[in-house]
């Protein structure tokens, strides 16, 4: 690799040569127009509207983060591999700015199938209840609902849908949790985090290296039933002392949908320092 | 607006010298990105990452001339973009090529960081010594790492004559390697 060696080196080569030879740039910069950004902009304010005093402020904030995340984190078509099919989806950022001595973070989540809530400093991203509408329920049950009266009919799928809303309020945790920690370093918050995790999961694998993003990880389960419970906990430097850590909740049948989804979501997560 | 005044808001961690970087210098970085990674996407994704990069390096950082300290951060991390897909087998492009030509006239030792200075150096005096046409082609090429046609072009020459002054550069950057005592 001594080609790559000399590459490297003539990077670091002086301003006046580089400027000297500076190829024309013909491409208007960022001319695209994003069609997204009112979406982003969107997704910040519902980010930061819990703190913001007020309309101006939340507008003031959302203009901000808006200006920024547009810029560094336009949206993205990812890839997933769910259930063994690969799923392209447009991922659009979100997250928190830095303030004044705290970092913020950005990820970039599918805003069809989820969404971003935050509360006491934890921000979380879980799946939309998607329900059917009364028509697509009309039209699957149709054979259920067929020789009844049309009151019995919408009764029935009243009951339709509170069942489905039931089923989806039963069905074990999926989420990505992230928690900023003040003053406690990547490794040190993992070996705490694992310790408990030992003690509360049946198996719980070594810390490892984590490559995206980079920080170091583990993960825990227990049982194997389709509600059998899965983690991963991913912990990464936030620059400043501390740490982010990610935890990814899922169940063993969502393992190849929302868990591959989200642990997919979880390699997009950047900090921004202060 | 000036670099003084985009590093100005860079320091006071004003959200917007990230949308000031890119109205000056987003089409300057993603020509670099492009000439390397020769993909639309790629390029917008490591321009993007360039600028999340400045933002969490200034400060402390406080670049003399945010033009070539941005081209730089394109620079490498394009390259790095192209080896991690080189190794993925996905080919390495320009870039490639690049490299298999600066190949014969690579000093064998390794000497790590510092040496990747001093090679730095005797690199600076190679380019001081060369005359102005000949330097501006052999950074356009693997500075800014721009297709044989394209330095063709944008000089009004055939791309014979660019082969030539690039062998010709390469010739002399092999000896001023050797004099240096990078041994060959």
């Amino acid at each position: 690799m001594n080609a790559d060696r000399l590459m490297d080196a003539l990077g670091s080569v002086d301003d006046a040569y580089l400027l000297e030879a500076a190829p024309s740039f013909k491409r208007p910069a960022r001319a695209r127009v994003r069609w997204a950004a009112a979406a982003v902009a969107a997704v910040v304010v519902l980010v930061f509207c819990q703190t913001a005093p007020g309309a101006a402020a939340l507008n003031a904030a959302a203009q901000a983060a808006s200006k920024l995340f547009e810029t560094m984190f336009p949206p993205e078509k990812l890839q997933t591999s769910v259930e063994g099919q690969t799923e392209t989806a447009l991922h659009e950022a979100a997250g928190q700015l830095p303030e004044a001595q705290v970092p913020g973070f950005a990820i970039y989540y599918d805003t069809e199938r989820y969404q971003l809530t935050r509360e006491d400093g934890t921000a979380r991203l879980r799946p939309l209840a998607v329900l059917p509408t009364r028509d697509e329920i009309r039209e699957s049950s149709a054979a259920l609902l067929e020789g009844l009266s049309d009151e019995e009919a919408e009764a029935e799928i009243d009951a339709l849908l509170a069942e489905q809303k039931t089923a989806y309020d039963v069905l074990p945790v999926c989420e990505l949790e992230i928690v900023h920690l003040v003053e406690i370093a990547p490794l040190d918050a993992a070996m705490d985090a694992r310790e408990r995790a030992a003690e509360a999961w049946e198996r719980v694998t070594e810390i490892a290296e984590s490559v995206s993003p980079r920080g170091c990880t583990f993960s825990a389960s227990s049982g194997e039933t389709w509600d059998a419970p899965r983690e991963t906990c991913c912990f990464v430097d936030d620059g400043q002392g501390g740490a982010f850590q990610l935890t990814v909740r899922y169940f063993q049948e969502a393992e190849e949908g929302h868990g591959a989804r989200l642990l997919q979501m979880l390699t997009t997560f950047t900090v921004i320092a202060p | 607006m000036e670099d003084r005044h985009i590093l100005d808001l860079y320091w006071q961690r004003s959200e917007t010298a990230i949308s000031e970087t890119a109205k000056q210098y987003g089409s300057y970085c993603h020509s670099i990105a492009y000439r390397i990674l020769r993909s639309e996407q790629d390029s917008e994704e490591c321009v993007n990452e360039v600028y999340l990069r400045a933002w969490n390096t200034i400060p402390p950082q406080r670049p003399e001339r945010l033009s070539t300290f941005l081209g730089r951060l394109t620079r490498n991390l394009s390259i790095d973009r192209c080896r991690r897909a080189a190794a993925e087998k996905r080919g390495g492009g320009e870039v490639t090529l690049a490299l298999d030509e600066l190949k014969d006239c690579v000093p064998a030792r390794d000497g790590g960081m510092t040496d990747g200075i001093a090679l730095t150096d005797a690199l600076n005096r190679f380019l001081a010594a060369l005359p102005a046409q000949q330097r501006k082609i052999f950074l356009r090429r693997y500075w800014y790492v721009s297709s044989v046609r394209e330095i063709a072009e944008e000089y009004g020459i055939s791309e014979s004559r660019v082969k030539m002054s690039l062998f010709r550069s390469r010739q002399k950057l092999k000896t001023a390697l050797e004099k240096e005592g990078f041994a060959l």
